[in-house]
């Protein structure tokens, strides 16, 4: 291995052939599961309750203001905080779960919100006349606008539910995880390791990234359809 | 079925008096034209009858439950076929067919499931003039509906507006006269010097509406 004059920078080769070993490894994929479930599974909660809340708050507003000064809150508190306080609360294997729900729903709340309220008033009014029912006109005329909102927000809240659930991890030392990974790289001076990690972490990512976004345009697409 | 009545209705928006003491029956099945020139007030007489624009003064009796509106604009769902957008008003899911009789006679038939986007600026004029009969109402508002048809699609247009209307009664505001009497019923001139005399109306003899033309 590479321990030794290559702590502080490794070069690129060894990083790749550190890459290669892990891809070997009897626990690599057991552990990318491990972690990427998690943070999935927060992605999609917080997509879900962002999604669900947003229409709610779009049609009473007294939703949006009972939930202000929570959303509020949870942009503004810094994520260790969250992470630390979440580690006296929570089981740590949960850990990235909740810590990636959390990055992810106020990010989806707000720019739905903001996407319904951008609703053009004329088709609105339009709807108001003819009578059109409250699920119809969810479907037919807020849906639409919110496509483009929902697709930037997934874009965005995708990056950090990652980068915050393994970072809940490394703090967590959430045992089977990546972020247990690079915690490990970090103590014994395995650069190498917390380099392919790290390569890891983007490839991943990037790809759910895509599949997440591929999935939303597919739905949107299919609406239109009818 | 009741008159539609207009009482002494009134409208101002900041300094400028849209319209004044404006009283106007329309009686059941009847049509009735509205001309007048841009600023006059037009739109905002049918957002007052329509119910979408509260007067200032005087009140309107006898609203039908179903108004259809051919607004100014077209308002359609732009991400949806042209069906999906009569369905929106209608709630119809199976097979409708006054809507494809109505897309037929708007010349229309080929395109029912064209996503509105797609289509040219006079077929949507026409998928909003097809939504609003789709709906089967028994007041129909039509704001500038013919406008930016060509002659021929105009005057097919017109014939579909007549022939499935049914019973329901039409106010229509348009800017050509030949629109008006191909209509038929009685005609209505707004505000003719309102451009000239800032918050000033023309003349405004009472009406005798209702006398339709056979259609
Ligand atoms: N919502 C509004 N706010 C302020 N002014 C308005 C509004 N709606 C219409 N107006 C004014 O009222 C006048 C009449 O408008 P409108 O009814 O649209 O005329 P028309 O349809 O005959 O062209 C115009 O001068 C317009 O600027
Ligand atoms: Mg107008």
């Amino acid at each position: 291995m590479a321990v030794g004059i290559e702590i502080l920078l490794v070069s690129p080769l060894a990083v790749a052939a550190r890459l290669f070993a892990l891809l070997r490894e009897a626990d690599f994929w057991s552990t990318v599961l491990f972690s990427m479930l998690r943070i999935a599974a927060g992605f999609f909660l917080g997509l879900a309750a962002g999604l669900l809340l947003a229409v709610a708050a779009g049609r009473f507003g007294a939703v949006e203001t009972l939930l202000w000064p929570f959303v509020v809150t949870i942009k503004s508190v810094p994520v260790a905080s969250f992470i630390i306080i979440s580690l006296i609360w929570l089981s740590n294997s949960q850990l990235a779960v909740f810590i990636s729900f959390l990055m992810v729903f106020p990010v989806i709340y707000s720019n739905v919100l903001q996407g319904i309220k951008s609703t053009d008033p004329q088709l609105l009014e339009m709807a108001a006349l003819y009578r059109v029912k409250w699920r119809r006109k969810l479907f037919y005329i807020y849906l639409p606008g919110i496509r483009s909102y929902l697709i930037s927000a997934c874009s965005v809240a995708l990056g950090m539910s990652w980068k915050a659930g393994i970072a809940a991890e490394v703090i967590g030392v959430v045992r089977g995880s990546i972020g247990e990974k690079l915690y490990e790289a970090k103590i014994y001076f395995m650069t190498s390791d917390l380099f392919a990690w790290t390569v890891v972490i983007v490839l991943l990512s990037v790809l759910f990234e895509k599949a997440v976004l591929f999935a939303v345009r597919g739905i949107f697409g299919r609406l239109a359809r009818r | 079925m009741k008159n539609l009545v207009m009482e002494r209705i009134s409208k101002r928006y900041g300094e400028k008096q849209v319209l004044q003491e404006l009283s106007l029956t329309l009686r059941p099945g009847s049509v009735t034209s509205v001309m007048g020139p841009s600023g006059c007030g037009k739109t905002t007489l049918l957002n007052i009858v329509a119910g979408l624009v509260k007067p200032d003064s005087g009140r309107v009796l006898g609203r039908p439950g179903r108004v259809g509106f051919v607004f100014q604009e077209d308002r359609l769902c732009m991400d949806f076929s042209a069906a999906a957008n009569i369905r929106l008003v209608t709630g119809k899911t199976g097979k409708d067919p006054m809507m494809y009789g109505i897309f037929s006679a708007l010349g229309l038939q080929d395109s029912i499931m064209m996503p509105v986007r797609e289509m040219s600026g006079g077929m949507k004029r026409r998928v909003a003039i097809a939504r609003a009969l789709c709906y089967q109402p028994e007041l129909l508002l039509l704001d500038e509906a013919f406008k930016g048809l060509d002659a021929q699609i105009r005057q097919q247009t017109m014939d579909c507006v007549l022939k499935w209307r049914g019973d329901c009664t039409v106010l229509c505001v348009t800017h050509e006269r030949a629109e008006a009497d191909y209509l038929g019923g009685a005609l209505l001139q707004l505000g003719r010097t309102a451009d000239r005399e800032e918050g000033e109306q023309g003349s405004r003899f009472p009406f005798p509406s209702g006398i339709t033309r056979e259609a």
